[in-house]
């Protein structure tokens, strides 16, 4: 044998088998029309990406599995440390090598990234656009397959939403697997700080609002160094500023989101209670109602008291007259203006109009994230088709950011929030024990935490159209920049269940399809309805939210919102809710949503001439005929004593109390305006398409009967116990109704007894439909 | 890292080969000759590149040795001295026997040169 | 390391308004069903209405208050509105119970102030503002019926120009209110057909609650509507419900008007359906006119084809061209405009067979087919658009002929209430006072003008002339003193008739119409000879009124004390014709 061994040169096959058999790696053959061959091995094209295609390039070889934590990386030279050694950085993982023919690498480095095109040295380097792809890893872990991605990069380049925000929403990965791919793509450590306990003091290092935005959260310190949890990796500048900030050298690890959620929120949670309680009293203490009537309204009121005491000692026919002349007066105002609103609103859609071309249209890729605020209480059986509703919601799901507000007692709704595995969307959030217990103050907790640009209001039964929230992105892009509230109307689903829930409906299609509408074009304050109202999140907080002593805190905020220069629009979207079937309940409920209205009336009168200022005449004139026309369901009944007494019995005091303009004032109320009321009832019915009900609001007069019973019950309360929430039970209506799901028993149980026991999270929007005497 | 020649019983003992700062180095045939290794001119070898994946050009520059064929058994390392230290290559392949062919030092150089130049 | 607790900001810095989407699509707030033709602009409105309230207004107050021609109907109406607000006390029941209220309460407004009503510049002035708003109806009806402004405007004018419908929008009479009404229902119901928006049939049905309030026989168009509505659902295909509805949202008002109609009659006239049978005429100013005896279908057909010649011309070829056009069509609002102006011919005539009395014959009965002809040659318009210009020009044509036909009955015709008069004052210019119109009118208010002068110069007091308001309304609303009369509408009937039967010591005066029977003074002392018996002496008359004084003391109970030892209720009452009279002297 001459020197130079085996003559004639052996072919690649030859030398590299042979090498690969004296290295102890495996030969593999790469070529795919080689399948049946012995040693062939299938390039996995997306663990192919693992790395760059410079890189292999560069280095002739190219990952082709992985499993496990371990890439196979086929290559030409068994022992190039540089290129295993990137490889394995570059990869976050364990490489095996085997070993391939130069050429079949070669090629299936082509077939991986194309032809080649000039290279670019420059590049070479580990840059962290050079890192793995998130997808590429997920499906070489075996995490995602190859379609799951494929569907989500289609949803990313409609939404332009990170891949693994939409894989996560999907439901197609979990967090803990999105936490390790990312710490694989960028060569993070992760935390697991599940069992730790974390020390609240360390966790504020950092400004709340500052770790929100970042999503990050600290967890520990030493002389130097504070150990910060992130969810993504942070910016040179966000890292220097925050160094700057602590004056601590900041070292990050990875964390799952819902887990620096959970541990801002355990240091944070009684500062945020107190602030959802005390927030506005503290700093508007003259918008809220933890007061009920301020020194100079009692003053005020006792004047007036003693006044008409004396009137009525000195002359007592006078003061009669005097009284019901005003209270005429009274009623024909509320009356003409309330007809004139529906009236107009009867020919002229004022809500922003969407069509379901434009909602189409709309670009996912440009939409804000979306707040959502459920309240619970006590209602485990409706989690189900709470969720339904909402995945029901045609909006990017990783834009959307439900937070599902449990009390602290209330462990059975977060059992079966935690049963139900929900997707990261959805976040539980326990709501600290405390007074007043109230649908206002869950919410203004809800609140601080929220992440949306938008925040919306949904009780847990309700029924949102499925392309609401886009709806009311369109309107918001459509109406003027003050709009700071887009409110959706409220109908019902089981009007049919008996002559109660008709009466419900056909008050409820007036008041939102007709006054409510009616008020948005005239400019002036609009009170909420408790649900589907849509804010823009900053904007609320700057109006220290909901108040938490007001039992209509819906209507409430309506009303400040107004004085604070912002508008409300109507949108044309419905959330259909469930009508209150029973009559004790009903009564319950609306002597609340009236109690609250003398609340918000009282709260906004204590210095008139400061709402005038800021609401404008119109406003001013809208909100004591309206808010203020809640007093007309105490007269009622006054007026029709008076007349049926005179009827029968021809009284010469009552005449006396009814001199002849009076009398007309009142004859012409009773006879035309308590009919053209009862008509708009009929009208706001036919309206909304439903025909069958137009008889039953001919009844109304009998509802506005049950409404001054309430408003009796609300008055007196109001006295008594003011904060006091009477909630309203659900699932009273068992007929057929089956879609999306038959809403379940709620708030069966009984709530915690104390001033402002057993809040609850009902459908608490407040109308105020017209009743006469 | 010297050769280990435990590991190799029918190699020649070298105890006799003189100190390295001798002023005029013994030629190459001499040593194979003193040593009992083979040796060559290297007059008609093929080069092939790829055989410095057994033994890297920078350990063939270091220890002045260049791979001149490779078997199934059998690496054969061309060196100027009877005593390279190729500790390395023998870790990497311990299956692999080496034959160690002395040769001359400016052959191999020139050799070297020539495979850094088809590189 | 100390570490630095910050309490969170209220808010987050981040500016907080939302990203604004791009919207994609065109301006949503047009949310309305598309029209062909925009409808008028309101100054377009404003304009029509002021140059036809205008010209009403100045006709109406030229021939009324200037010449004279006062319909008594009206006046009566007007006294009543007056009372609403200055008898003393003030009564809502001054209304009456008998005629539709709203004829009265239409005057309301505007009696509040008193020269208004006292001078009877009310009367032109209610009737014109709604003659004006019946043009501007009809111009809105017009356009609804896709007939563009030029083509629209010279048929108004023909149309707002009809001699009848002049002398009806300037005299005070509840003719044009409802005419005015009525224009502005068909809109809506004709807007309601284009465009099912409940909206126009919410606004139809509260102008009929109005309109079976001016004219009761409105109720019987109001239920041909509401067969004619469910007819048309449900050849649409429309479900029960919503025909239930439908029915419900036009009829409601129009029930409900009429209960509360029952109701107050129930409760203060103790009658609830003594409206019904209400005798329309008080012509206080007319000779009585004999009752009309064997009314004929042969009769009744004939004076239906005088008014048809001289009232809706116009109808008698736009019917017959609706109801080939319904056919041919299958056009539903065509079949409505031809059956409501059918049936509003057949309740005239009806309610002159049924009544057996010529009197619903009269030629203002007839104006709502001129309206509903009128409408139908819009709608004809609308729904034939190859024959538009035919249409248009046999509608101007067809409007100047009954304008003509007007202006010819008007002076013939023998059922009117002075419209003779006022083709006279407008062809003559001349005063009408004291002149005769057919019926057996004599025009003018100078009998009436001169008791109330004499009234408010020598008589003092409240409530102490004794008058039936019902008859004596002119003197009372022309005196401006409602309170000097004691009249049915003060404490009622109940305690009127009483004071008729013993005014003594009650008032001081008793004021009678001379030639209306229905007078319930002149009916307990018709003659001079009860009038002598009962102790009353005239005091001063006019050619239609007779003011008698009444003494502090019955006479005869005077008298009959003596005799029977006592005095009687009873027997003042059955006595009171026989006994004779030694009569008191005159002041």
């Amino acid at each position: 044998m001459a020197i130079g061994g085996g003559g004639e040169p052996v072919d690649d096959a030859t030398f590299y088998r042979r090498l690969a058999r004296h290295a102890g790696l495996e030969f593999v053959i790469l070529d795919e029309e080689a399948e049946a061959d012995l040693g062939f091995a299938e390039v996995n094209p997306l663990a192919a990406r693992l790395l760059t295609e410079e890189l292999c390039r560069h280095f002739n070889m190219l990952p082709i599995a992985y499993r496990d934590s371990v890439v196979t990386v086929a290559a030409c030279d068994p022992f190039d440390e540089l290129a295993i050694e990137l490889a394995t950085t570059l990869m976050a993982s364990e490489v095996e090598l085997v070993l391939a023919e130069p050429d079949d690498v070669d090629h299936a480095i082509t077939r991986t990234f194309g032809p080649l095109r000039p290279p670019n040295f420059e590049d070479l380097g580990p840059a962290p656009s050079e890192a793995p792809r998130l997808g590429d890893l997920l499906v070489a872990g075996g995490v995602a397959t190859d379609e799951q991605i494929d569907a989500a990069l289609r949803e990313q380049r409609r939404d332009g939403l990170r891949l693994g925000e939409v894989l996560l929403h999907s439901g197609a990965i979990g967090e803990p697997d999105l936490i390790a791919a990312l710490a694989e793509q960028l060569q993070m450590p992760v935390l697991d700080l599940r069992d730790g306990q974390i020390d609240a003091d360390v966790v504020k290092r950092i400004p709340e609002p500052i770790a929100r935005e970042l999503r990050i959260a600290p967890i520990a310190e030493d002389e130097t160094t504070l150990y910060v949890a992130v969810a993504d990796v942070l910016s040179t500048g966000q890292l220097e500023q925050l160094e700057a900030h602590t004056d601590s050298e900041i070292v990050a690890s990875l964390a799952a989101p819902s887990l620096i959620d959970e541990i801002l929120e355990a240091a944070y949670s009684g500062e945020h209670i107190d602030l959802a309680i005390n927030d506005l009293r503290e700093r508007l203490p003259e918008s809220s109602a933890a007061v009920v009537v301020t020194p100079g309204q009692k003053a005020f009121l006792v004047g007036i008291g003693l006044a008409t005491a004396i009137g009525f000692v000195l002359a007592p026919r006078a003061t009669a007259v005097v009284l019901v002349g005003l209270a005429s007066l009274f009623y024909l105002s509320t009356s003409f203006y309330k007809f004139r609103l529906v009236y107009k609103a009867l020919g002229h859609p004022y809500e922003v109009q969407t069509s379901d071309a434009e909602v189409d249209a709309l670009d996912e890729r440009g939409l804000p994230v979306y707040s959502i605020l459920v309240p619970l209480y006590k209602e485990a059986g409706v989690v189900p088709a709470l969720v339904a509703a909402i995945e029901g919601l045609s909006y990017p799901k990783a834009q959307l950011d439900v937070l599902l507000l449990c009390e602290e007692d209330d462990e059975e709704t977060m059992h079966a929030i935690d049963a139900m595995a929900l997707p990261p969307h959805f976040r539980l959030i326990v709501v600290p024990d405390s007074q007043p217990k109230t649908k206002p103050k869950a919410c203004n907790y809800g609140l601080m935490l929220a992440r949306g640009e938008v925040t919306v209001i949904f009780d847990a039964e309700d029924r949102p159209d499925a392309d609401q929230l886009k709806k009311v992105i369109l309107a918001f892009s459509k109406s003027k920049p003050n709009v700071t509230c887009v409110q959706a109307k409220l109908n019902y689903y089981n009007p049919d269940q008996n002559l109660l829930t008709r009466w419900f409906t056909t008050e409820y299609s007036m008041w939102f399809e007709l006054l409510l509408p009616g008020l948005d074009a005239d400019g002036a304050p609009i009170p909420l309805g408790g649900t589907s109202n849509h804010f823009i999140t900053s904007r609320l907080r700057e109006l220290g939210a909901w108040d938490p002593y007001n039992v209509t805190e819906d209507a409430d905020l309506g009303i400040r919102l107004h004085r604070a220069g912002y508008r409300t629009a109507m949108v044309d979207s419905t959330t259909l809710e469930e009508a209150n079937s029973d009559l004790g309940n009903w009564i319950r409920q609306r002597s609340r949503w009236i109690k609250g209205y003398l609340q918000t009336y009282l709260v906004h009168m204590r210095n008139p001439p400061q709402l005038l200022r800021q609401s404008g005449f119109k406003g001013f004139m809208s909100f004591q005929l309206l808010v203020g026309g809640t007093f007309i369901f105490l007269l009622n009944p006054i007026f029709w004593l008076l007349t049926t007494l005179f009827f029968f019995t021809h009284a010469g005091f009552i005449q006396a109390m009814f001199p002849t303009f009076v009398f007309y004032l009142a004859a012409s109320m009773l006879f035309v305006g308590n009919f053209v009321f009862l008509y708009l009832n009929v009208a706001g019915s036919i309206q909304r398409g439903l025909f069958g009900l137009a008889k039953y609001a001919l009844l109304t007069p009998l509802y506005w009967g049950l409404m001054s019973v309430a408003a009796w019950k609300g008055a007196g309360q109001l006295v008594v116990k003011p904060f006091y929430w009477e909630k309203t039970e659900h699932g009273l209506h068992t007929s057929g109704h089956a879609e999306p799901a038959a809403p379940q028993p709620r708030r069966a149980a009984a709530p915690a007894p104390v001033q402002a026991e057993g809040r609850a999270s009902d459908p608490e929007r407040t109308p105020q439909p017209a009743g006469r005497s | 890292m010297t050769s280990d020649d435990a590991t190799r019983p029918d190699e020649p003992d070298t105890s006799f080969v003189p100190d390295e700062t001798a002023i005029t180095p013994p030629h190459p045939l001499e040593l194979a000759l003193r040593s009992g290794l083979r040796y060559s001119a290297l007059r008609d070898v093929a080069l092939d590149p790829r055989l410095l994946l057994y033994v890297a050009l920078e350990l063939c520059e270091r220890e002045t040795v260049l791979p001149i064929s490779v078997g199934d058994d059998v690496l054969e390392i061309a060196t100027a001295r009877p005593d390279p230290d190729l500790g390395i290559v023998e870790a990497r392949f311990p299956e692999l026997e080496i034959e160690l062919v002395l040769a001359p030092i400016e052959r191999i150089s020139e050799l070297q040169d020539e495979l850094k130049a088809a590189l | 390391m100390a570490t630095v607790v910050q309490r969170p900001p209220q808010s987050p810095p981040a500016d907080g308004t939302p990203r604004r989407v791009q919207a994609v699509g065109s301006n949503a707030h047009l949310g309305h069903v598309a029209e062909e033709i925009s409808q008028p602009r309101w100054i377009e409105g404003l304009l029509l209405f002021a140059i036809a309230a205008g010209l009403y207004f100045w006709v109406g107050y030229r021939t009324v208050v200037d010449d004279g021609i006062v319909v008594f109907d009206a006046l009566d109406r007007l006294a009543r509105a007056y009372m609403v607000w200055h008898n003393e006390p003030p009564k809502l029941a001054a209304i009456g119970f008998v005629f539709p209220p709203l004829t009265t309460m239409v005057f309301l407004p505007l009696t509040i102030v008193k020269p208004l009503a006292t001078s009877l510049v009310a009367l032109p002035l209610a009737s014109s503002l709604f003659g004006g708003s019946m043009v501007v109806a009809m111009n809105r009806l017009l356009a609804r019926c896709s007939m563009p402004g030029l083509q629209r405007w010279p048929l108004l004018a023909v149309f707002a120009l009809n001699p009848l419908l002049v002398f009806y929008a300037g005299n005070g009479m509840s003719e044009v209110v409802y005419l005015a009404l009525l224009t502005f229902s068909l809109y809506c119901f004709a807007s309601w057909m284009l465009t099912a928006q409940p909206r126009f049939l919410i606004a139809a049905a509260m102008v009929f609650s109005a309109l079976v309030l001016l004219r009761y026989s409105f109720g019987i168009l109001a239920l041909v509507i509401s067969v004619l509505v469910v007819v048309g659902l449900s050849r649409r295909g429309a479900a029960d419900d919503e025909a239930e509805g439908t029915l419900v949202t036009f009829l409601a008002p129009i029930v409900y008007a009429f209960g509360v109609w029952i109701l107050f009659n129930w409760l203060i006239v103790g009658d609830p359906l003594g409206w019904l049978g209400g005798s329309g005429a008080f012509a206080v100013n007319a000779a009585q006119a004999g009752s009309t005896s064997g009314v004929t279908v042969v009769d009744v057909l004939g004076r239906l084809g005088e008014l048809a010649l001289g009232v809706f011309g116009l109808g008698i070829v736009v019917v017959p061209a609706l109801i080939v056009t319904a056919i041919a069509k299958r056009d539903e609002m065509s079949w409505w405009l031809a059956i409501l102006a059918l049936v509003s011919v057949a309740v005239i005539g009806a309610g002159a067979l049924i009544q057996q009395d010529l009197d619903p014959l009269a030629m203002r009965n007839a104006l709502p087919v001129l309206i509903i002809s009128v409408a139908g040659a819009g709608w004809l318009y609308r729904v034939l658009p190859s024959l538009r210009t035919v249409i248009w020009l046999g509608g101007l044509a067809g409007l100047v002929l009954t304008a003509l036909g007007s202006w010819n009955a008007m002076k013939t015709y023998p059922f009117q209430g002075q419209e003779q008069a006022f083709t006279r004052a407008i062809s003559s210019g001349a005063d009408q006072h004291g002149s005769n119109s057919i019926g057996g009118y004599r025009v003018g208010t100078r009998p009436e003008e001169q008791m109330a002068a004499y009234v408010n110069a020598h008589v003092r007091g409240r409530s102490t002339i004794l008058a039936d308001n019902a008859q004596t309304f002119g003197v009372i609303l022309l005196s401006g003193r409602p309170q000097t009369f004691f009249d049915r509408v003060d404490r009622g009937d109940g305690r009127f008739r009483q004071a008729v039967l013993r005014p003594y010591g009650r008032v001081g005066y008793m004021l009678m119409a001379r030639q209306a029977s229905g007078d319930l003074v002149r009916r307990r002392y018709p003659t001079t000879a009860t009038r002598v018996a009962a102790g009353l002496g005239p005091v001063f008359e006019t050619e239609r009124y007779l003011l008698l004084k009444v003494p502090a003391r019955d006479p005869r109970r005077t008298r009959g004390a003596v005799a029977a030892g006592g005095g009687q209720v009873g027997g003042q009452a059955r006595g009171s014709d026989a006994t004779p009279s030694t009569g008191t002297a005159a002041p």
